[in-house]
């Protein structure tokens, strides 16, 4: 498979990062944009996280994973319980809790006690150290036991979707104490900052921003090390690096559970600035949709990863509102089938994305520059 | 004008209308003692209901009585020219007025004509108060016992034994405990009896035989009452009986549990093995992660809507035969919508296993988007009378014919793919196409068009699968995104490209799921339970149970 990096120069790269992490923010705090937006931007960096960590063991390792909702979700039910601590307490107990336990809100029942998952998220430094290794640490589990025993591409995939069906049903139930079908919602503050001042609202999206640009540099540095050349190697020949001496199933574990911990850091960054998180995350479609993200924008390319992710959610942004043009009305129930459509295309048309249309704009534009 | 149909209680009922023949029942005593609650006190009104009982002598009559009571009971029975009358509905006009159309309560026809209209607020309401309503119920029991529906007379034999005056239905009882042609009212009839007698007997020595009647039917009903006697009882002898007919009535509880998870993963494993079925053609022959196979069956499940819509058929106007029409157009429809994805969407992909999931996604939402816009959100279809109710085989154990239905066709879907690969020139060609393409190419194959064939024949039993399923549930459209992971699961798990293994791990995860969630674990835990061991089945046997053996092994 070929890959054509549109390697992009230093003052494009300048200008974009200027751009994101201080222009729009301060035109933000001086009210020109709204404060809505840049929250939405920050949501959608934060898919882009995820999108990267899918693009390195789909697009470069060839592992194509539907479970990256249920670490995007592990990442996000731990700081929900973090914030669900942060607001109102009754008798110790966060509010979210009361609505598995079978009596009303404030009522003291000595007996009742915190679940022992939530006990660690009370602090919010373990809180972010437990956000990231919990959904890499599953992730690494599951990567092991699947890769060691040589579970084959679709497969993986199809096992890996079963996994994330199972997440549902155990996080949806009320007996598992992680607030049932509802999710946690509601919180209030956030390291003892009010979730509901715009300038929180900008600083979450500078974290997202910043942990985006940290998190694209680190996977660029690990594609262009040796790593990365193995990774492409089980891609393109995984029974020729075996035979070459390599263990494969490492490198896949590894890779896997990073895109784990890639996850879980975007779901982490998500839920504050969404201030919800129900089962819901998990659900099936939620990876496949990921998968999109990649495939928009171009599998095996990071850039291509990060504007796939941005592009899709801001297209279903624009078309999930009601709008007219002249005598034709615009409904939001025609999103689903754009999306499909774009499903479509996108593999039979341009397996490459976004990413790939734009180079082959590039190659025709320098093809007859030469002529 | 406007109708709205406020209540229907006879419909509701599901009572045929059976007032047309003439009846020795005399309507003017009738509608004289039927004057007492009118104006009559609480304790003539009780005493009138009860004179009803005694009134009727065969079923016909029986059900004119049943009628009153449950109209009364209701407060669907009016006052209307100094007797009391029926209205089949109450309607009412663009002012909001309602109106009834008076009915004779003994003849059943229309006092003026169909399209009169008495205005509600002139008539009185004749309607049960808190007093008279258990007088009402109990009398509407010992008036059941008469009647000629087996099943209002079943139920009325099993409610009677817990009533206050259940002693006084001792002689009918009896009487039907000689003479009911149907074994299941003689059980009951048997049951209540001796339940009835345990609650008046001092005597111990008859109070023993009859624990010992009641623990040789053995009486599932009777359990409740044998064990609260056994808390209260003080002598030895009668405690023992009590002891061993209470053992013997819970040993066979327990074969009812076991018949209740035989029964419910046959049918859900029947179920599942009709959605697998087609995708281990598409998916485990061909290769191709059809994510919009549940649309499939959804489509077959819609097919079935329009059918019935283009037969009118109703609950009100049965046309059953459309449920015959349905199967083969529901196959066909799938089949065809299956043929355009494949020439649109999937011939482009057959080697990409990983593009055509994405793809095949998209198709899925798209299909679905459009029959929700098309048909709205939830539709249903009446099926016809004779897959409703269910057939006792024992007591306590019940087939539901829909259920069974559903085992039916799926057995015979097996049946047709198996003849088609295995006796059809055409299967035949198919085989060959996947087991190795180019080889059956240059023997003059035209493998196009047996892929084509290949994947509207998967698509199309999982038509005939939304087919089966509209005899158990709503149809929607999103209803195959639940089968969706299962079927996958099943067709991994039996080994890809295996009919019989894929019978064998749809009926293995069915009786699992069904085992699991009837004995250690509820619903959802059950659930998570089976994903756990299907995913550790595949860690150690990862070409499933049924492995493809020779060339295929090595794809």
């Amino acid at each position: 498979m070929s890959k054509i990096q549109v390697r992009p120069n230093t003052v494009s790269t300048l200008l974009l990062l200027s751009l994101g992490g201080v222009v729009l923010p301060l035109l933000s705090f001086a009210g020109l944009i709204s404060v809505e937006l840049v929250n939405m931007l920050g949501r959608y960096l934060a898919f882009a996280i995820v999108s990267l960590g899918l693009d390195l063991i789909w697009g470069y390792t060839g592992i194509l994973s539907l479970a990256q909702s249920f670490f995007f979700a592990l990442g996000g039910y731990g700081m929900g319980i973090y914030l669900a601590f942060q607001g109102t307490l009754f008798n110790g107990i966060p509010e979210a809790l009361y609505v598995v336990y079978p009596y009303a809100v404030g009522e003291a029942k000595g007996h009742e006690v915190l679940p022992w998952a939530w006990l660690p998220f009370q602090n919010f430094g373990l809180t972010v150290l437990l956000c990231l290794l919990v959904p890499a640490v599953i992730a690494g589990l599951v990567g092991f036991v699947g890769f060691f025993s040589r579970v084959k591409g679709v497969y993986f995939s199809i096992l890996s979707q079963a996994l994330t069906v199972a997440a549902v049903l155990f996080f949806s139930k009320n007996e598992m104490k992680f607030g049932g079908t509802n999710g946690l919602t509601h919180f209030k503050t956030i390291a003892g900052l009010e979730l509901s001042d715009p300038l929180t609202k900008i600083i979450l999206y500078l974290a997202t921003f910043l942990s985006l640009v940290g998190v694209y540099y680190l996977s660029k540095a690990i594609t262009k090390a040796r790593f990365g050349r193995v990774l492409i190697a089980i891609r393109d020949s995984e029974k020729t690096l075996r035979f070459a001496g390599y263990q494969p199933y490492l490198f896949k574990t590894a890779i896997f559970a990073f895109a784990g911990l890639l996850a879980g850091l975007g779901g982490m960054l998500y839920t504050p600035q969404a201030n919800i998180i129900t089962p819901s995350y998990m659900d099936a479609k939620w990876s496949i949709l990921m998968v999109v993200w990649v495939a928009v924008g171009g599998r095996g390319s990071l850039t291509g990863a990060v504007l796939g992710a941005l592009g899709v959610n801001l297209l279903y942004n624009a078309l999930t509102s009601q709008w007219s043009l002249g005598a034709f009305t615009w409904s939001p129930d025609y999103w689903p089938i754009v999306l499909g459509l774009i499903f479509i295309f996108i593999v039979l048309k341009f397996p490459g994305g976004l990413q790939s249309i734009w180079s082959q704009v590039v190659e025709r534009v320098q093809k007859r520059r030469t002529m | 004008m406007k109708l709205v149909f406020l209540a229907n209680f006879l419909f509701l009922l599901g009572l045929p209308l059976a007032f047309t023949q003439a009846t020795t029942l005399d309507p003017v005593n009738l509608q004289k003692q039927l004057s007492v609650l009118f104006a009559g006190n609480s304790d003539d009104r009780a005493r009138m209901i009860r004179s009803l009982e005694t009134l009727g002598e065969n079923g016909q009559e029986k059900l004119i009585l049943h009628n009153l009571l449950v109209a009364y009971g209701n407060g669907t029975l009016y006052s209307w020219n100094g007797e009391a009358v029926f209205s089949h509905a109450v309607t009412q006009d663009e002012n909001y007025t309602k109106y009834i159309n008076p009915v004779d309560v003994v003849t059943g026809q229309y006092k003026v004509s169909s399209t009169h209209r008495v205005k509600l607020k002139e008539v009185k309401i004749l309607a049960a108060d808190r007093n008279d309503r258990e007088a009402v119920s109990d009398s509407l029991l010992f008036v059941d016992l008469g009647l000629d529906s087996r099943d209002l007379v079943l139920n009325a034999v099993q409610r009677i034994a817990t009533i206050d005056r259940a002693q006084e239905a001792v002689p009918a009882l009896e009487k039907l405990s000689k003479e009911s042609q149907d074994q299941s009212i003689r059980f009951s009839t048997d049951e209540s009896l001796g339940m009835i007698g345990l609650r008046v007997t001092a005597d111990p020595a008859s109070k023993i035989a009859l624990i010992e009647r009641l623990g040789q039917l053995p009486s599932l009903r009777a359990l409740a009452l044998l064990e609260d006697m056994k808390g209260t009882e003080k002598d030895g002898a009668t405690l023992h009986a009590l002891n061993v007919a209470i053992a013997k009535i819970q040993d066979y509880e327990g074969w009812v549990t076991v018949f209740d998870i035989i029964k419910s993963s046959l049918s859900s494993g029947s179920i599942l093995i009709l959605m697998a079925m087609g995708l281990a053609i598409t998916f485990g022959m061909m290769g191709v992660i059809n994510m919009a196979h549940g649309e499939m069956m959804m489509i077959g499940a819609y097919t079935t809507y329009c059918v019935q819509l283009a037969f009118g058929h109703t609950a009100e106007h049965p046309v059953p035969e459309f449920f015959l029409f349905a199967l083969p157009l529901s196959f066909l429809v799938a089949a065809l919508v299956g043929g355009v994805i494949e020439w649109l969407v999937v011939r482009h992909l057959y080697k990409k296993p990983i593009e055509s999931l994405l793809a095949t996604y998209g198709v899925s939402l798209i299909l679905t988007q459009v029959i929700r816009l098309a048909f709205g959100d939830n539709r249903a279809t009446n099926t016809p009378d004779w897959l409703q109710g269910a057939v006792e085989v024992a007591q306590g154990m019940e087939i539901p014919v829909n259920r069974f239905f559903i085992l039916l066709v799926a057995i015979f879907s097996v049946l047709l793919v198996l003849f088609i690969f295995k006796y059809t020139k055409v299967g035949l060609n198919m085989k060959a196409t996947m087991q190795n393409r180019d080889m059956a190419a240059s023997m003059g194959i035209n493998t196009r068009w047996i892929d084509s064939f290949t994947f509207m024949l998967g698509s199309g039993i999982a038509g005939i699968a939304g087919y089966a399923l509209t005899t158990v549930g709503g149809i929607t459209p999103d209803m195959g995104k639940n089968y969706i992971v299962d079927s996958f699961l099943i067709v991994v798990t039996g080994g890809t490209g295996s009919i019989a293994g894929v019978v064998v791990s749809g009926a293995g995860i069915g009786f699992l799921n069904k085992f699991l969630e009837g004995t250690f674990f509820g619903t959802v835990w059950a659930k998570i339970v089976v994903l756990a061991l299907v995913m550790t089945f595949i860690q150690f046997r990862p070409s499933g149970i049924i492995a493809p053996k020779g060339r295929l092994a090595d794809e």
